[in-house]
């Protein structure tokens, strides 16, 4: 399937979704908007503009329509992938042990993992690294950075 | 006063050493503030509000603005560099000085943003000594009527922002006003969409959200290609503009400096709307307007002179009427409160030190900043030269403390994530992110006004046409509308459009 | 193989992670209390008057208990943002929070909170509260409260600003108006300074000043006519009536107070109260109070713990009186 087709289909479903959620809210009069009533005319509007995208995606040679698989061609797909999961593991693990070890340890594994770096060259730049901006931020500019259960 | 009797007696006190001294610390701080993404000078101020404790007012005035539009400075450093915004105000200037980045012209862009700054810096101020009380006039006239159709026409620009599909832009403009509706809505009280995170209940964080559709959307992209590919190959050319550089931009520079004056003398303008307005003047009026978006020095020039103008412009409200136009001013306001000064129409009369020493101290400030600057492009060029595989690593550290560092919360990270994915994709199945953000900023301004109108009027859609300006801005809009349409500029933009397909 | 290496790679930080999840407590004696910097969570933004006073205390405090208090800022949601940081922090007496008491009997019965109102929070005290007043622009005829009555009969729709929907100047405001059967329109803002502009480029008709319409009336920009939210008169302006003067039925104000997480040890608990009364009735703060406009208006821990269910039950049958609440 095209590209359009499918991202207007996603958009599409997102839309409706909005549209519902708006008019929970409640819509309200024209002369006393309620609280769902903006929503729900964005929603619309984009709902709508997403239907042109998916219709147009029918015919033949308008919009974009090159086909999902080619859209990643060779490309290193697994790396930004690898890179987005350590990032939500960084989300998960700050508060829990603090910033200093997540980011040695994040970085390292983006380091050792995805950049294919030698141990040595790896620690040596995740430590510098952690530590320095550790520095910058904790230290000089004083922005609290989380600490964590084992209290650095 | 006069205006050389102000300037001179201003000057005097913003050349005693102490002042000096905070003056340098305020502007070398925020430049640095600017430069890490995400911190920004709101949370570096609130951090440093203690530190005002033991010195006078003047002097902790003058440290916090230091802070401020020397954040501005630095903001675009990293918008151009690597495709992050340091500042919300610096996300526009992603989209050509990044190409400009990647044209090996990183030095002209950072110069030329360092230039216009400091020009629409410094004649905004003039600006503010000469004509604060009538500005300020105007500015009061906005009410709940004139913001919207403000907003209206700021929206109806979008439409000359779009690089490619006109409708997909549209779209993303609907989506963003959608999502800026998040959180709790001012008039009723209720929350919306929160899902009983409090952190949305102020609204989706637009920094973080910034962050990740430009800048980590951007590193997923690069990511993707092998190591061996260069993210920036081309040569590093001359570090500095060239004497065409400067006859492209000049006026882009006066342009952005009018307009980010008045939109940041607006309480609720500030420097997002007014780089946003100025990028599509800019390429509203460019003879070229397909330059956009791949390395159009009249993109960086304009946005960037804006925003600091529109820091300038935002002390108007506040030295004349103890206004604060956004949450930076609001602190300003504290650390005056703090210090016994309370600012309001008498502040003038009743400290005129204070406030001629402030403003005389934008001007000096400006000038280090100028200073400063401009041989940390040098520098910061050659931070490009790192391999990517080193730099990527730091950049996403930066990012992900940047981010959290905002507000102190993870929330904030899970947005820029998300964002980020969602950037990603966006571009992947070539959808703007521009509109977008744009949409998403000016969508709770453009609803409050909305329904306070409706409530003003008791539901009658006249009032929106009932004052001079608020008028005005309809009937440009429409007129914009009609423009787009025309089947002139309809054959204009599909030359923009196909020739974009053809540059790839 | 390679993409098997990256597999492995993200198995371990997930392993990793999953093995920090567990976390474990600190003991905590009073005696050694405080033995690590504090942190003071604030619930508005910097530069706000509740900041300017939180940063007061933490700065007087610090002196007394010999480490670092440091103001942080949650604003967000009239409170619950911070409020709802601070039900999840540990008990140790080293979090702590400076925010509206509303967020135990008036916010919950507003919004959806992710705490629970009674059993989040171990109240310390109260040291402040908002106040407000009804202002008209110098500039206008009004004189007095009851000139402001008689001009609104005659003229039905005036509007007003407000800092926000049911905020407690709106609300003031509007029982002003019931009691005397005044039609005015309530326009809601985000913030005192919001209202304050638009009411200063004449775009609403009087304003429902929230504390930072003093400055204004000290300034003879404002005339105050009638105060709201009190008890009684206000010292800085003794010739102003208070609503009650008036006839009418008052809102409450909300108060200012400081509180950690529930489950605060007694001992730490005591020793926070003592240190932070010390602090607020010291000439330093009461001058800091003075420049922000608020009053000082003390209350025990232990007494809003007792009074936030009393309250809780008022402001609910208030809400459904007003159509708030169904």
């Amino acid at each position: 399937m095209g590209a359009d087709r499918v991202s207007s289909l996603c958009w599409l479903a997102f839309g409706l979704l909005c549209i519902y959620g708006s008019v929970m809210l409640g819509l309200g009069t024209m002369r006393e908007p309620g609280t769902g009533f903006f929503p729900f005319l964005a929603g619309c509007f984009f709902t709508l503009l997403a239907l042109i995208v998916f219709v147009r995606s029918l015919v033949p040679g308008r919009g974009f329509q090159a086909r999902i698989s080619s859209l990643w061609e060779g490309a290193i797909w697994h790396r930004p992938l690898a890179v987005g999961i350590l990032m939500a593991g960084y989300i998960l693990a700050l508060e829990r042990i603090g910033f200093l070890l997540t980011s040695l340890v994040v970085l390292l594994i983006m380091l050792k993992g995805v950049e294919k770096f030698s141990w040595w060259k790896a620690l040596l730049i995740s430590i510098l690294s952690s530590g320095s901006t550790f520095l910058l931020f904790h230290v000089l500019l004083k922005a609290t950075l989380p600490t964590g259960i084992f209290g650095f | 006063m006069d205006f050389m009797g102000s300037l001179i007696t201003g000057l005097s006190v913003a050349c005693e050493p102490n002042n000096l001294f905070f003056c340098f610390m305020g502007v070398f701080i925020g430049t640095l503030i600017g430069v890490l993404p995400g911190l920004g000078p709101v949370a570096t101020m609130s951090i440093l509000l203690p530190v005002t404790y033991g010195i006078s007012a003047t002097t902790a005035i003058i440290m916090l603005s230091g802070i401020y539009y020397g954040a501005y400075y630095g903001g675009s450093t990293t918008s151009i560099l690597v495709n992050i915004p340091g500042e919300t105000a610096s996300v526009i200037t992603c989209l050509d000085g990044y190409q400009m980045a990647r044209q090996g012209r990183a030095g002209p862009a950072l110069g030329i943003a360092a230039f216009g700054s400091f020009i629409a810096g410094t004649v905004g101020i003039i600006v503010l000594q000469v004509l604060a009380p009538p500005l300020v006039a105007v500015a009061l006239k906005f009410g709940a009527p004139e913001y919207f159709s403000l907003m209206v026409l700021g929206l109806t620009i979008l439409i000359f922002l779009a690089e490619k599909s006109v409708i997909k832009a549209l779209m993303m403009a609907g989506v963003g006003t959608f999502l800026g509706t998040v959180g709790l809505d001012t008039i009723t009280g209720v929350a919306r969409f929160s899902f009983d995170i409090p952190e949305f209940l102020d609204g989706l964080g637009i920094v973080p959200m910034a962050m990740g559709l430009f800048g980590i959307a951007e590193i997923f992209f690069n990511l993707e290609k092998s190591i061996k590919t260069d993210v920036t190959d081309a040569k590093i050319g001359h570090l500095l503009p060239s004497l065409k550089d400067w006859m492209e931009s000049k006026w882009a520079i006066a342009r952005g400096t009018v307009v980010g004056f008045f939109l940041g003398i607006l309480p609720g303008g500030g420097g997002v709307l007014a780089s946003f307005v100025s990028y599509a003047v800019e390429k509203m009026v460019s003879k070229n307007p397909q330059k956009f978006g791949r390395g159009a020095i009249e993109g960086v020039a304009g946005p960037e002179s804006a925003n600091n103008a529109a820091a300038s412009g935002g002390y108007i409200p506040l030295l004349t009427l103890g206004i604060p136009v956004g949450v930076v001013q609001a602190i300003l306001l504290g650390a005056l409160m703090l210090h016994g000064i309370t600012p309001g129409p008498m502040l003038l009369k009743e400290h005129p030190d204070l406030f001629w020493g402030v403003i005389a101290s934008m001007y000096v400030g400006n000038a280090m900043l100028l200073v400063l600057n401009l041989p940390l492009i040098g520098l910061w060029v050659k931070v490009l030269r790192i391999p990517y595989s080193i730099l990527f690593p730091l950049i996403l550290l930066f990012c992900l403390i940047g981010a959290y560092a905002v507000n102190n919360s993870t929330v904030d990270v899970a947005i820029m994530l998300f964002f980020g994915v969602v950037g990603y994709l966006m571009r992947k199945f070539e959808y703007e992110p521009a509109p977008f953000i744009m949409a998403f900023v000016l969508s709770p301004i453009m609803e409050q006004s909305l329904r306070r109108s409706l409530i003003i009027s008791d539901g009658h859609f006249g009032i929106f046409f009932a004052t001079p300006i608020s008028l005005g801005c309809l009937i440009l809009a429409g007129l914009l509308l009609i423009l787009a349409a025309l089947p002139a500029f309809r054959k204009r933009r599909e030359k923009i459009v196909t020739e974009a397909e053809d540059m790839g | 193989m390679r993409t098997m290496k990256v597999f492995l790679a993200m198995f371990t930080a997930v392993g990793l992670t999953l093995v920090c999840l567990i976390s474990f407590p600190l003991p905590v004696w009073a005696q050694d209390y405080p033995t690590k910097p504090i942190t003071l969570y604030c619930s508005y933004v910097a530069g706000a008057t509740t900041d300017i006073t939180a940063r007061a205390l933490a700065s007087g405090v610090e002196k007394l208990l010999r480490v670092p208090v440091m103001v942080e800022n949650k604003p967000g949601g009239n409170s619950t943002v911070c409020a709802s940081l601070i039900a999840s922090k540990k008990p140790d007496g080293y979090t702590l929070a400076a925010m509206a008491a509303g967020v135990v009997n008036q916010m919950p019965l507003l919004y959806k909170i992710p705490y629970d109102p009674f059993n989040s929070f171990t109240q310390i005290m109260q040291y402040s509260r908002w106040i407000g007043g009804v202002c008209v622009l110098s500039e206008s005829p009004i004189k007095t409260i009851q000139d402001f009555i008689t001009y609104s009969k005659a003229h039905p729709g005036m509007t007003y600003g407000s800092p926000g929907m049911y905020s407690q100047q709106h609300l003031g405001v509007f029982m002003f108006g019931e009691c005397k059967g005044l039609q005015i329109k309530h326009i809601p803002y985000k913030g005192g300074a919001e209202a304050i502009t638009a009411f200063l480029g004449k775009h609403t008709d009087f304003i429902a000043g929230s504390g930072s319409h003093i400055p204004y009336v000290r300034q003879r920009a404002f005339r105050m006519l009638v105060i709201y939210n009190a008890t009684k008169r206000d010292p800085n302006f003794p010739d102003i009536p208070i609503l009650s003067e008036i006839g009418c039925e008052d809102y409450p104000a909300d108060g200012i107070m400081v509180a950690g997480p529930k489950g605060l040890p007694d001992p730490i608990r005591k020793k926070l109260h003592d240190v932070f009364k010390k602090v607020a009735e010291g000439p330093e703060f009461q001058k800091v109070l003075e420049q922000v406009n608020m009053p000082y208006d003390y209350k025990d821990g232990t007494e809003l713990d007792k009074e936030a269910r009393v309250k809780y039950e008022w402001f609910k049958a208030f809400y459904k009186k007003v159509g708030l609440l169904k």
